[in-house]
C-alpha cells in the first residue's frame, strides 16, 4: 500500500492551516485515495496503474492547497434578513455596476464607441456652458457684491433707434441718486488711454495703457481694498482740473516699482504728465467689466490736464461733467428693472433734458442677459450647434445601445422567467447607461479644455478673449448635463425592453427586432447631418465669396500703425508736421515700397460729407463717404485714378482748407451723371461752405466693409484741419507686421519719444476680422457637421452590422439555394437606401428653414443653391456608402455552410 | 431578484446543489459522495479529491452540513457528512432556483430548435 500521508501534507502545506486541522484533511483524503487505489485494484488494475489513478485524483500543481485555503476561510456572515431596503439595493446596484463593467471591457468596440460619442456630445456642451458662465454670469474680481451693481449710461435717444450719451454734471448725479429709492449710491466712470512712463530721463519709451477716469465716490462704492497709499478722492476730483493723483494697478505698480508699497509718493508721467501716485488697488481688481485691463486710475477733472486741454476747456459748464458711464450701487432687494425705472425718470430732472432722454443699462455686473444682445447672439449659436450635437449623439446613442439591448433579449428573458422585476431590469441599463455616460464625460472634459481656445475666437461679438473656466459650477452643470444625457439615451433600451418584451419567452424564440424604431433614429441621423452639411457648405462658400469680393484695392504688404497725438497736447499744425515728417522719413527707409497717411484703411471710411454741384438746392446734396488721405495712400493699395490725377505731392499736404477732391466711379456719376467731372467743382456745405475742384476719378472701392453695398466716396488730402481727428500712418513693404510697426514706431520716436504708438495691424488681418462672424459660425458649423457625419456613419455601419447578423441564417439559406451576391446586397442594402433617402430630403427641407435664420451671414450665396445641395447629397451619400461597404461585403461572403452550422 | 450566474457560478451552484442533495437522506463520507454523482450521472460527472473535499469544507463552514469521524470495530475511521437544518433550507431555496432555472432554459432551447 502506497504511503499517501507524506505527499498529501506535501501539497496542503502552502494552505498554512494549524497543524491539527492539517491533520484531519490529510487523513480523510488518503481514506479517499486508498478507497480509490483499493478500487482500482479490484477492478484489475496493475498496483502501479491504480497508484498513479489514485494521486490523479489530487490534481497537478498547488490546486488542492489554493482550495482548501479558500474553503477554509471564515464563511460570508449570511445577510440577515432585517436588512435594511436602501443597503440591499445599493447591493445590487454594485452588483449592477459590476456586471455592467464586465460587458463593457468584454466588447471593446462597442465600449468605445458609445464612449467617444458621449464625448463628442459633453465636451463641446461643457464648453459652452463655460462659455455661457464666463459672458454672462461671471463678475469682474475684487468688487464687493458686484451683483448687486448695474452700470448704466445717460442718453438722448436719436430718431433712428440708436443713442447719444452725455454726461450729466455731478449735481444731477446726486439728484438722481436722491430720487431713487433703490439706488444708494452712484458712481461716474470714464475710460481713458495713456502713455505710461516712470520718468522722462530713464530712457524708458512710454507704454501706451488703458485706464479709468473716475469719480471721487468710485472705490468706495465698489468696496475695493487698496493695497498700499490711498484710493481717488473727491478732492482729487474738484473741478476744474482736479488733483493729478493716480492709483495704480497692483500689478503695474510691482513692475514699474519693484513692490506695490514703494510706488506711493512716486512721480510718474501720463501723456507726459507728471501724476503722483496716491495709492495701488488691490490685485484682483481691473476694472468694471469682464473684460477691462485698466492699469491706472486718476479722477474726471484730472483728464482735463492729461489730454492737455487748453484752460479754456476745462470747465464744462453747470450741467454737464467728466464721465459718460457711471456705476450704481442696488439696496437689498431691489431688481435691475426698478433700478433702471427710477432712473429713467431721474435723469429727466436734467435742466436740459427732453422726453427722449433716458437711461442705457449696459451688460456685466448685475444686468439681466437680455442687456448683453451680441453675447446672446453668440450663445444663441452656439446652444443651437451644441443642441444639435445632443439630438444626433443621443439617438446614435439610443441606436447602438437598443441594439445591445437586443444582444441581450434572452438574458433578459431568463431573468424575468427567475422572477426578475421590470424594475430591476430598468436599473440594470439605466446603470450602464450612466456608466457610459460617466466614461464618455470624463473624455469630454478634456475635449472641453481642448475647445476653450477655439471658443476665444468670440472676440468677434465683442466678447473679448472668452477663457472657459471649468470651476465646480461648470463642472456641476456638466454632471447634470451627462446624468441627463445617460439618461435620455438609457430610455430608448429600456422602453424597448421593458415594453416590448414578453414576461414569457417568446413562443418562437425570435426577439422582434425593433427595426422601425433603429431605421427611423438612423434617418433622423442622416437628416441632421444633411442639414448640417448644407448649412456648412453655404456658410463657407460665403466666407470664400467675402473674401474673394472685389475690394477696389490691394491689401497685400500692407501695415499700419496710429498715434494719439491730440492727447499729447499736440496742436493741429504739429499734428500735421509730425505726420507729414513721419512719412517723409519712413519713404526714405529701405525696403519701403509706397508710405501714406490717412484718416482710415479701406472698409473701414467713417467721415461722411455732404456734398453738392455748387449752388444746388439742399435737397440735391448726397451723402459721400469720405476718406483724408495723402498721395502715398493711393500707392499704397496700389489704387490708380482712372481719369485725371491723383492729389499730386504739393497739394497732398496742405495747410488749411484743401482745395482738390478725388471722387469714386459711384461719387461722379451721383454728382454730375454723365457729365464729365474732371475739373468741375463741388461744394460742401457750412457755416463757411468749401469748394474743391474735382482732378481726378477712381474706381469704387468697399468702403464699408466686406458685405457692404459700393456707395460713392470721396477723398480729401490730409490738412491740418483733418490732423485731428486721429489719423494711421500705412506703408507698404515686404516686411512682416512686426518688422514694419517697429520701424514705425522707430521712426516716430525719432520724431517725439513721448509719444506711444498704437493700433499695429496688417491689412489682411483687419480685413481676416470684417469676416470673422461668418468664419466663426463656418468653423461651429464644420466641426459640429464632421461630428454629425461620424456619428451617423458609425450608427448607419452598426445598424448594418446588426441586421446582417441577426438575418445571416436567412441570408445563409438563400445563399444556399442560389441567391446572387448582388441581390443579397439589395436585400440587406434596399433599407438602408430607404433611410438614407429620406434622410437627405427632410435634411434638405431642415437646411432651407434653418438657413432662414443664417440669412444675416450668407454673401452671394442662396440657400437653395442647388449646387450645393446636391454636393451635400452625393458626399453624405459616398461616406454613407464607405461606412456600411463592409457589412454589407460581409452579408454577400457569407458561408451558408458555416452560418447554418452555427445555428 | 435571482441574477443568473455565470458558467463558474453555475457550475459552483450545482456542485452544491448535488452533495447537499446526496446528504439530505443520510449522512455519507467523502469517496462515497464522489462515487454517487459518477453512478447517477452515468460518468458525465466526476469530482476529483482536489476540489470534491474543498467544497465539502466550505458547505461546512457555511454550517449547511456537518462532519463527524466515525470508527466501527474492524472498520476504518471515516468522517461521515450530513445535512444541517440550515442546510435544509438552501437546498430547498436552491432546488426551486435550479428548476425555474432549468425550465426557462427548456423554453428557450426547445423554442429555438422548434
Amino acid at each position: 500500500m502506497p504511503e499517501w500521508r507524506p505527499e498529501i501534507r506535501r501539497r496542503l502545506h502552502a494552505a498554512g492551516l494549524r497543524p491539527e486541522r492539517e491533520a484531519e484533511i490529510v487523513d480523510e483524503i488518503a481514506q479517499h485515495l486508498e478507497d480509490h487505489y483499493r478500487e482500482q485494484l479490484a477492478a484489475g488494475a496493475t498496483a502501479g496503474d491504480a497508484e498513479l489513478r489514485a494521486w490523479a485524483e489530487l490534481d497537478a500543481g498547488d490546486r488542492l492547497a489554493r482550495w482548501v485555503a479558500h474553503a477554509e476561510r471564515p464563511a460570508p456572515s449570511p445577510q440577515p434578513a432585517g436588512v435594511p431596503p436602501r443597503r440591499r439595493w445599493a447591493a445590487a446596484l454594485w452588483q449592477d455596476a459590476k456586471y455592467v463593467g464586465r460587458r463593457l471591457r468584454q466588447r471593446p468596440a462597442f465600449s468605445l464607441t458609445a464612449i467617444v460619442t458621449v464625448a463628442l456630445v459633453t465636451g463641446p456642451a461643457t464648453a459652452v456652458l463655460g462659455t455661457i458662465d464666463a459672458v454672462f454670469f461671471r463678475q469682474p474680481p475684487g468688487i464687493t457684491q458686484p451683483h448687486r451693481l448695474l452700470l448704466v449710461q445717460a442718453m438722448n435717444r436719436n430718431a433712428g433707434g440708436s443713442y447719444s450719451p452725455f454726461a450729466p454734471a455731478p449735481w444731477i448725479i446726486d439728484a438722481m441718486v436722491a430720487a431713487s429709492p433703490t439706488v444708494t449710491s452712484m458712481a461716474g466712470q470714464a475710460s481713458v488711454t495713456a502713455g505710461m512712463a516712470v520718468g522722462r530721463d530713464d530712457g524708458t519709451d512710454p507704454i501706451r495703457r488703458s485706464g479709468q477716469a473716475v469719480q471721487g465716490n468710485y472705490f468706495e462704492l465698489l468696496g475695493i481694498r487698496m493695497v498700499a497709499g490711498r484710493a481717488i478722492r473727491p478732492e482729487d476730483d474738484a473741478p476744474p482740473g482736479g488733483q493729478t493723483a493716480v492709483v495704480l494697478a497692483a500689478g503695474v505698480a510691482s513692475d514699474l516699482y519693484g513692490a506695490p508699497e514703494s510706488a506711493v509718493g512716486k512721480a510718474i508721467l501720463l501723456n507726459g504728465v507728471p501724476f503722483t501716485v496716491v495709492g495701488v488697488a488691490d490685485r484682483a481688481f481691473r476694472g468694471t467689466a469682464r473684460l477691462d485691463d485698466s492699469s491706472f486710475w486718476i479722477s474726471g477733472a484730472a483728464t482735463n490736464q492729461l489730454r492737455h486741454l487748453e484752460r479754456q476747456y476745462w470747465d464744462r459748464g453747470p450741467n454737464r461733467g467728466y464721465y459718460l458711464e457711471f456705476i450704481a450701487r442696488l439696496n437689498g432687494a431691489a431688481t435691475p428693472d426698478q433700478a433702471v425705472a427710477e432712473l429713467e425718470r431721474a435723469v429727466k430732472l436734467a435742466p436740459d433734458a427732453t422726453d427722449r432722454t433716458g437711461i442705457q443699462l449696459y451688460p456685466g455686473l448685475g444686468a439681466p442677459a437680455s442687456a448683453n444682445p451680441t453675447g446672446l447672439r453668440a450663445v444663441r449659436m452656439l446652444l443651437w450647434a451644441v443642441g444639435t450635437l445632443m439630438l444626433l449623439g443621443i439617438a446614435n446613442l439610443a441606436n447602438l445601445l437598443l441594439s445591445d439591448a437586443i444582444r441581450m433579449t434572452r438574458d433578459v428573458v431568463i431573468r424575468r422567467a427567475l422572477g426578475a422585476s421590470v424594475a430591476r431590469i430598468a436599473q440594470f441599463l439605466i446603470v450602464q447607461s450612466l456608466l457610459i455616460a460617466c466614461a464618455g464625460a470624463a473624455l469630454g472634459v478634456l475635449l472641453a479644455l481642448g475647445l476653450e481656445r477655439w471658443l476665444a475666437d468670440l472676440s468677434v461679438y465683442g466678447l473679448g478673449e472668452v477663457r472657459v473656466p471649468l470651476d465646480w459650477r461648470v463642472a456641476g452643470a456638466a454632471a447634470a448635463l451627462t446624468i441627463g444625457a445617460g439618461l435620455a439615451f438609457g430610455a430608448a433600451p429600456v422602453w424597448w425592453l421593458t415594453r416590448r418584451l414578453p414576461a414569457a419567452p417568446n413562443a418562437r424564440g425570435g426577439a422582434p427586432r425593433a427595426s422601425g424604431a433603429r431605421h427611423a433614429l438612423a434617418a433622423v441621423q442622416v437628416a441632421v447631418s444633411m442639414a448640417l452639411v448644407v448649412s456648412a457648405l453655404l456658410i463657407v462658400t460665403s466666407v470664400r465669396n467675402l473674401l474673394s469680393v472685389e475690394k477696389g484695392f490691394d491689401p497685400a504688404g500692407v501695415s499700419r500703425m496710429s498715434a494719439d497725438l491730440r492727447n499729447y497736447g499736440y496742436t493741429q499744425p504739429r499734428m500735421w508736421t509730425f505726420y507729414r515728417e513721419l512719412t517723409r522719413r519712413l519713404s526714405e527707409q529701405p525696403g519701403i515700397e509706397a508710405v501714406g497717411v490717412a484718416l482710415a484703411p479701406p472698409l473701414r471710411f467713417s467721415y461722411i460729407n455732404r456734398l453738392s454741384r455748387p449752388g444746388a438746392p439742399a435737397d440735391q446734396r448726397i451723402e459721400i463717404i469720405t476718406n483724408i488721405a495723402s498721395t502715398g495712400y493711393f500707392d499704397v493699395f496700389g489704387i490708380r485714378a482712372t481719369r485725371g490725377r491723383l492729389f499730386d505731392e504739393s497739394a497732398s499736404y496742405v495747410m488749411g482748407p484743401p482745395s482738390e477732391v478725388v471722387l469714386t466711379h459711384s461719387a461722379a456719376r451721383a454728382l454730375f451723371g454723365d457729365d464729365d467731372p474732371i475739373g468741375q467743382a463741388v461744394e460742401q456745405p457750412g457755416r463757411t461752405p468749401l469748394r474743391y475742384t474735382v482732378v481726378g476719378i477712381t474706381p469704387d472701392i468697399r468702403s464699408g466693409g466686406l458685405s457692404s453695398a459700393i456707395e460713392p466716396a470721396a477723398y480729401l488730402p490730409f490738412s491740418d484741419g483733418y490732423a485731428t481727428l486721429g489719423a494711421s500712418v500705412f506703408v507698404k513693404s515686404g516686411r512682416t507686421v512686426d518688422e514694419a510697426t517697429r520701424l514705425i514706431a522707430a521712426t516716430a520716436a525719432g520724431l517725439d519719444r513721448t509719444v506711444p504708438l498704437y493700433g499695429a495691424e496688417s491689412m489682411d488681418a483687419l480685413i481676416g476680422k470684417l469676416a470673422a462672424e461668418p468664419r466663426l459660425i463656418g468653423r461651429v458649423l464644420g466641426l459640429v457637421s464632421v461630428i454629425a457625419v461620424v456619428l451617423a456613419s458609425v450608427g448607419l455601419y452598426g445598424l448594418v452590422w446588426q441586421s446582417v447578423m441577426e438575418r445571416s441564417r436567412e441570408l445563409g439559406v438563400r445563399m444556399a439555394i442560389g441567391a446572387s451576391r448582388r441581390h443579397i446586397a439589395w436585400l440587406v442594402g434596399r433599407r438602408m437606401l430607404l433611410v438614407v433617402l429620406i434622410g437627405l430630403a427632410v435634411g434638405a427641407g431642415a437646411a432651407m428653414l434653418a438657413s432662414r435664420v443664417l440669412t444675416s451671414q450668407f454673401f452671394g450665396v442662396s440657400p437653395g443653391d442647388p449646387v450645393i445641395l446636391a454636393a451635400a447629397a452625393a458626399g453624405l451619400a459616398a461616406i454613407v456608402a464607405a461606412a456600411i461597404a463592409r457589412p454589407l461585403h460581409h452579408a454577400t461572403t457569407v458561408d451558408p455552410v458555416t452560418v447554418l452550422r452555427a445555428e | 431578484m435571482t441574477l443568473i450566474p455565470n458558467a463558474s457560478e453555475l457550475k459552483k451552484g450545482s456542485a452544491e446543489l448535488m452533495v447537499l442533495s446526496l446528504v439530505e437522506a443520510r449522512a455519507r463520507h467523502g469517496y462515497e459522495i464522489a462515487k454517487r454523482i459518477e453512478q447517477l450521472s452515468d460518468g458525465a460527472l466526476k469530482f476529483h479529491a482536489a476540489s470534491l473535499y474543498p467544497l465539502l469544507y466550505r458547505l461546512e463552514k457555511r454550517g449547511w452540513i456537518q462532519g463527524r469521524w466515525h470508527e466501527q470495530a474492524g472498520q476504518r475511521r471515516r468522517r461521515m457528512y450530513r445535512i444541517t437544518p440550515d442546510g435544509r433550507k438552501m437546498l430547498a431555496a436552491q432546488r426551486t432556483g435550479w428548476e425555474t432555472f432549468v425550465r426557462a432554459i427548456n423554453r428557450i432551447t426547445r423554442g429555438e430548435h422548434a
